[in-house]
């Protein structure tokens, strides 16, 4: 067999748009604050289906903290319109929300502050789905003493577990991909914390996907370069434009990614 | 009109809404009492684990009435997990698979040094043809390794070179996933279903 796919120039990296989801629309915070409405989430969508992106993640990122249910209705009407993978996170809690949720057309269930209130949730989520079809997930945050340990829905109560005991019911559960959410960094657009993020990636035995800070492409390409780390969620890189951070649905030019592993 | 077998796991949902997209008419087959002769194709669809997958294979009685499908010349499409399960059996578990097209389904795991679960977009040549498709999504940590190679219809690298389609007749095997992979993947589809 001739080796024919060292002759194309295939990028394997992952950009991946993380969108944040609440009851009426898409959000864009700053360390989960200071939400900005950036518009309507069909006409969103639309744009990143022409874009061609890679995959997306569609967050309610209150649904955890609020206890509220998850709106099933509504995300069918928002993935029906997605010819690109979506996963979904935020209020996930039973293998039953899974099982609906892969029903109405969702490719990947993340689950996240579940795992403080029940434990084996991942392994079981893992042995039924599949380890591919299911995202661990770390919300980093710190306290004031700024000491580093896994926080969820960026509020700094709830927590029990340390950040290696965090890490280590991950990579027990078999699941395949973990999001690291960097909240410090979520939105400001300051690059990405390598020794944090590098460090994490190499205790976790999934693929990870690296998420908060990136402000510009040479964000990714600089971290890469140091952690061959494949899948990055960024924000504001692809809702905003300019130094004004104007509202702007885009996505890196091709030649851009090409700069990607 | 097509049926999209259901096995509770898979991502019916993209299915349909990818079915609605091509104009075409579909039913959702969810147990073997359903008289598949209604039906010019039939898609397996797969996100999910092996043996989970062949119990409710079984538990809703639908093994029997696929292979009567397939015997008597009926269009078949498995995508992902639901390329696996045409195959013979899997390391992912202990349950059989449809033996559609004999061969095994193995780990990436000890087989390449990155890690065991692929992820993300790349390229396909078909090796009849020597077509290259270069987009296309795959999501999967096991991949089919068909015992005869004229049912390898189109091969993907991942550390090794494996089977990203399968073809036997009117049987199609797909591991990465067209429902998903922008106007590459519908262009796949629509030579298939329309």
């Amino acid at each position: 067999m001739n080796d024919w796919w060292t002759e194309l120039n295939v990028r394997e990296t992952r950009i991946i748009p993380v969108l944040l989801l609440d009851d009426d629309g898409f959000y864009k915070t700053v360390k989960f604050k200071n939400e900005e409405y950036l518009g309507d989430p069909l006409n969103i969508l639309k744009i990143f289906n022409e874009k061609e992106v890679d995959e997306l993640m569609l967050i309610s990122y209150r649904a955890s903290a609020k206890k509220k249910k998850i709106n099933f209705n509504y995300i069918k009407e928002l993935v029906s319109v997605c010819r690109f993978p979506v996963t979904y996170g935020g209020g996930v809690d039973s293998l039953g929300n899974i099982e609906r949720l892969f029903r109405i057309g969702i490719e990947k269930v993340l689950i996240n502050s579940a795992v403080h209130s029940n434990e084996t949730l991942l392994h079981e989520a893992v042995q039924k789905f599949g380890s591919s079809s299911i995202v661990g997930c770390i919300e980093i945050g710190s306290n004031w003493r700024g000491k580093r340990f896994p926080s969820y829905n960026s509020a700094l109560r709830g927590f029990k577990w340390n950040l290696d005991a965090h890490v280590e019911l991950l990579n027990s559960s078999g699941v395949g991909e973990t999001l690291i959410i960097d909240v410090k960094r979520e939105g400001t657009m300051t690059g990405l914390n390598d020794n944090l993020l590098v460090s994490l990636a190499n205790k976790l035995e999934s693929n990870v996907i690296v998420n908060g800070g990136v402000g510009v492409l040479d964000d990714v390409v600089k971290f890469q370069s140091i952690s061959g780390v494949k899948a990055f969620g960024v924000g504001s890189l692809v809702v905003y434009h300019g130094s004004n951070k104007g509202i702007l649905i885009n996505t890196p030019s091709k030649t851009d990614l090409n700069r990607l592993q | 009109m097509v049926g999209v077998i259901s096995l509770d796991l898979g991502n019916i949902g993209s299915w349909e809404s990818l079915l609605e997209e091509l104009g075409l008419e579909y039913r959702i087959v969810d147990n073997g009492s359903l008289d598949l002769s209604i039906f010019d194709s039939l898609i397996l669809p797969g996100v999910g684990s092996y043996d989970v997958a062949v119990r409710n294979l079984d538990e809703k009685d639908l093994r029997v009435p696929i292979l009567n499908w397939v015997q008597n010349g009926g269009n078949l499409i498995g995508v992902c997990l639901g390329m696996q399960l045409l195959l013979s059996e899997s390391e992912e578990g202990q349950g059989y698979g449809l033996g559609i097209i004999p061969g095994r389904v193995l780990s990436f795991k000890g087989r390449i040094e990155d890690k065991f679960l692929r992820m993300g977009w790349g390229p396909v040549k078909f090796c009849d043809s020597g077509k290259i498709i270069d987009r296309l999504y795959f999501v999967h940590g096991f991949f089919c390794d068909p015992i005869d190679d004229q049912d390898v219809y189109a091969t993907a690298y991942y550390g090794l070179e494996y089977a990203a389609a399968v073809k036997r007749e009117n049987i199609y095997g797909f591991q990465f996933h067209p429902e998903k992979s922008g106007p590459d993947g519908l262009a796949l589809l629509k030579e298939l279903l329309i």
